[in-house]
């Protein structure tokens, strides 16, 4: 009796310790890790902003080359990045494993801080027409950019306007494109350094000429 | 461990939904403490998801002491999108139903049944499967010790 409860015994706690492991079977995460011959230059990026802004758009679209139509909102913990090689113009970089976070006030409090000392390269994007018309997001906005830019110890901001659309429907020209950025800045220019807000862009993430003038800039 | 939900405030800038058992937690402070609870165990152990492929897909993944769940609401964001939630149950797969309804009764929203479904059928053949393990290594290991004997 005594060895076959011994038996059991073991049996169950080896059992438990393979299931408990993470990485089990199908609920792992396996990371392809796979070796490149020469050497390529390597970015952790990190794109940030307020809920529904476009960062997992963003992200879906530089490492599947695919513009996602509405995707469902960021879960809270976040959502794994694979490591990916990116290729323009027979350039080459590595983007190196990072997190999609959502933009809630909540997770932006407990994870974005740990995400921009990791990162080395940030975008920074939001609903550009939200931001003229409704005073509470341009506040809430700009209290992120600000807590952007004291924990990113001089790194590279991009500032990325989304939903440029929706300010211009049809009519959308270069001129009024430049007079939106013009008054983004503007907005922005009673807190921030020039320096720091110099690089903004509009965007209209749907289109694919657009979001890939934004990919062009991790190459540059 | 306490079973904890979260669902996205509807508009930025708004209080996110926090609940820890049933009870919501109204607190901004105390939300954003919780939510950062998962750092905790990082380094150790990895709670982020895999992005999934598809447009929407219901996430369940193993993590020590419990599961970490995202599924789909019925409702709407304020841009349109389906809402979901984030849950982290450690409870039997048979009381997921009640414990989400007597969540987000409070708040006014719903889940979607057939992400309920995948769910907990998931949850199911996953404990099925850890029974069926726990088993056949018992009977393994009795098999080699009584052949030895």
């Amino acid at each position: 009796m005594l060895p076959l409860l011994l038996t059991v015994l073991l049996a169950g706690s080896t059992g438990f310790f393979l299931l408990k492991k993470e990485g089990f079977g199908f609920w792992g995460n396996e990371e392809s890790k796979k070796s490149e011959g020469s050497p390529i230059k390597e970015i952790r990026l990190a794109i940030l902003g307020p809920s529904s802004s476009g960062k997992t758009t963003l992200f879906h679209y530089l490492t599947e080359g695919k513009i996602l139509k509405n995707p469902d909102p960021t879960s809270l913990t976040g959502e794994k990045i694979k490591e990916k090689i990116i290729e323009q113009d027979n350039k080459r970089i590595k983007l190196l494993s990072t997190e999609d976070i959502p933009g809630s006030e909540s997770s932006i409090m407990a994870y974005c801080e740990n995400l921009i000392i990791k990162s080395d390269f940030i975008f920074f994007i939001f609903n550009c027409y939200l931001f003229q018309i409704d005073e509470k997001y341009c506040l809430t906005t700009k209290a992120f950019i600000d807590f952007v830019f004291r924990h990113n110890n001089n790194k590279r901001v991009i500032l990325i306007g989304s939903h440029v659309d929706k300010l211009h429907n049809q009519q959308d020209s270069e001129n009024s494109r430049r007079k939106d950025t013009e008054n983004i800045i503007n907005i922005l220019l009673p807190e921030f350094e020039i320096d720091k807000i110099r690089e903004i862009e509009l965007v209209n993430l749907t289109s694919s000429k657009e979001i890939s003038n934004l990919k062009s800039m991790l190459f540059k | 461990m306490k079973n904890t939900l979260f669902i996205q405030a509807d508009k930025w800038g708004q209080i996110d939904f926090l609940f820890v058992d049933s009870n919501r937690v109204l607190e901004k402070s105390e939300i954003i403490k919780i939510v950062s609870g998962r750092k905790l165990l990082r380094g150790k152990y990895d709670f982020t998801i895999s992005k999934s492929k598809e447009i929407f897909s219901e996430v369940i993944k193993k993590i020590p002491k419990g599961v970490l769940i995202k599924g789909q609401l019925n409702e709407r964001d304020s841009s349109g999108r389906i809402a979901n939630f984030t849950c982290f149950y450690t409870g039997k797969p048979k009381y997921l139903e009640s414990y989400l309804e007597s969540c987000l009764s409070q708040i006014g929203k719903s889940y979607n049944q057939k992400s309920i479904v995948f769910i907990k059928n998931s949850l199911i053949n996953y404990h099925y499967f850890q029974i069926f393990i726990y088993v056949f290594s018992a009977a393994l290991l009795s098999f080699i010790i009584l052949k030895n004997t």
